[in-house]
């Protein structure tokens, strides 16, 4: 009773009961449609003979306004700072690039500044993927821990 | 309650979640009363005590609320809502360190089904009534993830794919589950009523 490989035709007649009692084709007799796998399709097709309590949307919902804090859009605060951020670096980049352009130009030559700009370009491209990804998968993942 | 509406359809959805954004009044409790008997069926039929049940749905809620900015519509707002439910109730009872699904060789897995027949009458079981509820019991015998698989497949009629995005439980895995625990409530029965098929 505890081994039980998968049997495709069996797997078949279960459906067949549940699609039986889900047309309602129990009452008409269903010939097809095996006796024991109609019964338990029937019953579980059955609510909960107990549910929530009449009041239960309206109390939540009154919970919720009252205990939530205000929604947060898409321009929060935090972004709205990183994205300001980065707006500053990449203007510093810019000015410091125009400024010392013939020392950079010799420093990025050497091996050291090679090195040093390749682990800048992987620092920001790791850190842009990661906030990418943040925020794709945030809200999804965020309301089921 | 108990059937999805008809006023589920993507558009209804979006409708309703811009609406509860823009805090429009008694649409939250519009948008509970939508999926309350969908988030019932799944989390009662998995932590069984209706106190912890009637909590869990109301965490659950909560939750939904909190984090309805950050829904992209990615997926059907219903299946949003069972999933967060079904995440919510399995916690639930991690933290009582209550097994959520059973082996599939488990030895022990038959017998808390042998243990449903405990005071069955045979003679009496033949009237309707008492064999469902003898079947309702061995029902509640399954492990916490086969009843909830099949609580969404038949009474909630969610397809395979969706309750495998649900749970996390791989496609083949669910079709399994179901297959194996419909097998063993169809043995369990037959060997306690004789039904013949």
């Amino acid at each position: 009773m505890t081994n039980q490989s998968f049997d495709d035709g069996e797997w078949q007649a279960q459906e067949r009961a549940r699609k039986a009692v889900r047309d309602g084709a129990v009452s008409s007799g269903d010939e097809n449609a095996d006796v024991a796998y109609r019964r338990i399709a029937q019953a579980l097709r059955e609510p909960p003979s107990i549910g929530l309590p009449r009041e239960f949307a309206a109390d939540v919902a009154k919970l919720a306004s009252s205990s939530a804090p205000p929604f947060r859009t898409k321009a929060d605060p935090e972004l709205r700072i990183a994205g300001a951020l980065a707006g500053i670096l990449v203007a510093c980049c810019v000015v410091v690039g125009f400024r010392y352009a013939g020392a950079l130009g010799s420093l990025l030559a050497s091996p050291l500044g090679a090195w040093g700009l390749s682990a800048l370009c992987c620092t920001a491209a790791a850190q842009g993927f990661q906030l990418l990804t943040k925020r794709m998968a945030g809200g999804f993942e965020a309301s089921l821990r | 309650m108990n059937r999805p509406e008809a006023t589920e359809s993507p558009d209804a959805d979006r409708a309703l979640v811009e609406a509860v954004l823009a805090r429009v009044p008694r649409s939250f409790e519009e948008l509970i009363s939508r999926y309350q008997g969908l988030c019932w069926h799944i989390v009662l039929r998995m932590v069984r005590n209706p106190e912890d049940a009637r909590d869990i749905c109301q965490e659950t809620f909560l939750r939904i609320f909190k984090y309805l900015h950050q829904y992209r519509f990615d997926s059907p707002l219903k299946s949003w809502v069972a999933q967060v439910a079904y995440s919510v109730a399995k916690r639930h009872l991690e933290r009582k360190r209550i097994p959520i699904a059973d082996e599939p060789d488990d030895p022990e897995a038959g017998s808390l089904l042998d243990s449903v027949s405990d005071g069955f009458d045979l003679e009496a079981a033949n009237a309707d009534d008492q064999i469902n509820r003898l079947l309702h019991a061995a029902i509640d015998a399954l492990p916490a993830l086969q009843r909830s698989l099949l609580t969404m497949y038949h009474l909630d009629e969610l397809s395979i794919s969706e309750i495998a995005s649900i749970t996390g439980v791989p496609e083949g895995s669910v079709k399994s589950h179901l297959f194996r625990s419909r097998k063993r409530l169809r043995q369990w029965l037959e060997l306690r009523t004789g039904v013949i098929t």
